[in-house]
């Protein structure tokens, strides 16, 4: 390694080291004896941990985030799956449409959610509910979900779906038989990176949220900005985070095991 | 024999897209022509076309809407800077695949922690009586001066760049070491045999290919910084910028003149991605 790769090597541990500064201190202090964020650090307890497991506003919103981001991924799954298919052929309109579902991952999430908000509530008379995040979400999921799929699609898939055509398969047999199979493990990948963008999104749900029982990150948002942060909350990150890399590195496992999403293929 | 598998394959194709292009239509296009309706309306209850909620927003806050821009673009550029060698690590100078997955995983790790806690996690860092307050002082004390106040840096403008390199970096590394995957090494080898230095190569070989790149990380962070609400108020004690003042006035129930905001914000982010389309051709890149 030259020096150059050198002094860029020294930087990303750096980086890395930045990166990781508020997170080790998320770690440390969610076990503090004493109810503070600062130094010094006082001595070991769980008395966190029991905190907020006690809490029923955060025991019930939790339950609300992982029943919204079970649905999310369902619906993104099925949405980004079927486009991916069809954006592998050429047709009309294939680049508007491509722009208009990328269009929700870049569309502000406060004007997303709060135009939802509206016409759930002064067109459509809806109540706020689970499935009004969990469809206001996948808004932002899906072109994720899409992106992943199209430049992780095996090329020669095609050609096995028009040999299986060629013998005399239907579109369903085709689908079933060759095409799941072989994107079984991108859908996975997807599935995961959905979940966990559902799970931890406050931009879009605070607005499409029930207000009586809203998802995790809201509850959180709007205590956060009212009252002192205790290390309770730091308790329930530590848990989220280790609950989130677990996932992420079954994820990884996964992809690694069909040549990795983030590599060449 | 044919005809019946000959339509079957017509319809698949406008079949498969309706699921993401309805979802679209309804909770993404509608809800947005409902809102542009909304923000030429006077009031929810007796809606009269009207001028006057472009007019608050701009007579009342256009030094905020500056103040928000100039933050967006500035965090835009650092990141620019900041993931560039980053990006060129990974994708060229790592040779392993495995150990480019990983190091990759370990800089992300922290982006898959809940948005607001992640965001008080640098309460401990910034604050007074934090880390940095107390390296501070240490040196400090090092130095001879006993009566030191402790600093802090929260609700400042740094430690908001900080917070949000922290989260930005995901959106704008990706895209860069993405499209640097796509370069073939050697080039820079060829370039070094025909005695290029080490500037004119990254400046003509490695800046050009992952221009691309640049662009698509730098829309992202652009937008997503220019509408963020929960950095500003926790990290920020409040500083208003427009995703904050969409959402107070959301909160409030203002429902006209936070109608007549987000158009404002999304003409400014549509005007970015025009530019931005200009420069890139995102479809050929995806597929």
């Amino acid at each position: 390694m030259n020096k150059i790769s050198l002094l860029i090597a020294v930087y990303l541990g750096a980086t890395i080291f930045l990166v990781y500064l508020p997170i080790s201190h998320l770690i440390l202090f969610s076990f503090n004896k004493i109810s503070s964020l600062y130094y010094p650090f006082n001595g070991w307890s769980f008395k966190w941990y029991e905190a907020f497991i006690e809490d029923p506003a955060i025991i019930i919103s939790l339950r609300n985030s992982i029943a919204q981001a079970i649905i999310t991924t369902i619906i993104t799954v099925i949405a980004s799956t079927a486009a991916a298919l069809a954006f592998r052929r050429r047709f009309r309109f294939q680049n508007p449409l491509f722009y208009i579902i990328l269009l929700g991952m870049i569309y502000p999430g406060v004007t997303l959610g709060l135009t939802n908000l509206i016409v759930d509530v002064q067109v459509l008379n809806l109540p706020l509910s689970i499935w009004t995040i969990s469809f206001t979400l996948s808004v932002w999921c899906i072109p994720f979900g899409l992106i992943i799929l199209l430049m992780r699609f095996d090329p020669k898939l095609s050609r096995y779906e028009e040999a299986a055509r060629i013998h005399g398969a239907s579109e369903w047999k085709v689908f079933r038989n060759v095409t799941f199979p072989i994107i079984k493990t991108e859908l996975i990948v997807v599935a995961l990176f959905a979940f966990t963008l559902a799970l931890g999104e406050v931009f879009r749900s605070t607005f499409v949220s029930p207000p009586t029982s809203p998802v995790l990150p809201v509850l959180l948002l709007s205590t956060l900005a009212s009252y002192p942060p205790t290390p309770k909350y730091f308790a329930l990150g530590t848990v989220i985070a280790v609950v989130s890399l677990a996932t992420i590195l079954t994820g990884g496992a996964i992809m690694s095991r069909r040549g990795g999403l983030l590599v060449r293929k | 024999m044919n005809k019946p598998r000959n339509i079957l394959k017509y319809l698949t194709n406008p079949l498969l897209l309706l699921p993401a292009v309805a979802i679209d239509i309804v909770f993404l296009i509608f809800p947005f022509f409902y809102g542009l309706y909304l923000s030429f309306m006077s009031s929810m209850k007796s809606p009269t076309f009207t001028l006057e909620n472009y007019v608050y927003c701009f007579s009342g806050y256009s030094s905020m809407l500056l103040t928000t821009v100039e933050m967006a673009a500035l965090i835009t550029i650092i990141l620019i800077v900041v993931s560039l060698p980053i990006a060129y690590f990974l994708a060229i100078k790592i040779k392993s695949d495995a150990i480019k997955t990983l190091i990759l995983l370990v800089i992300l790790a922290p982006f898959w922690i809940d948005w607001n806690i992640r965001t008080i996690a640098w309460y401990p860092v910034f604050g007074a009586g934090g880390f940095v307050s107390t390296i501070h002082l240490w040196i400090m004390h090092a130095l001879g001066y006993h009566s030191v106040q402790p600093i802090s840096l929260l609700y400042t403008l740094i430690s908001i760049i900080i917070t949000w390199i922290q989260s930005y970096l995901l959106f704008m590394v990706v895209p860069i070491y993405l499209i640097l995957l796509r370069m073939d090494p050697t080039i820079l080898k060829a370039a070094s045999t025909l005695r290029a230095g080490t500037f004119k190569t990254f400046y003509h070989i490695t800046l050009k290919w992952s221009f691309p790149g640049i662009i698509i990380g730098s829309v992202f962070v652009f937008s997503l910084a220019m509408v963020d609400y929960a950095t500003p108020i926790l990290i920020g004690g409040g500083l208003p910028t427009i995703g904050v003042t969409v959402w107070n006035l959301g909160r409030w129930v203002q429902w006209p003149k936070a109608m007549a905001m987000s158009m404002i914000i999304l003409a400014l982010i549509l005007v970015v991605i025009a530019v931005a389309l200009r420069k890139v051709s995102v479809t050929r890149i995806i597929y």
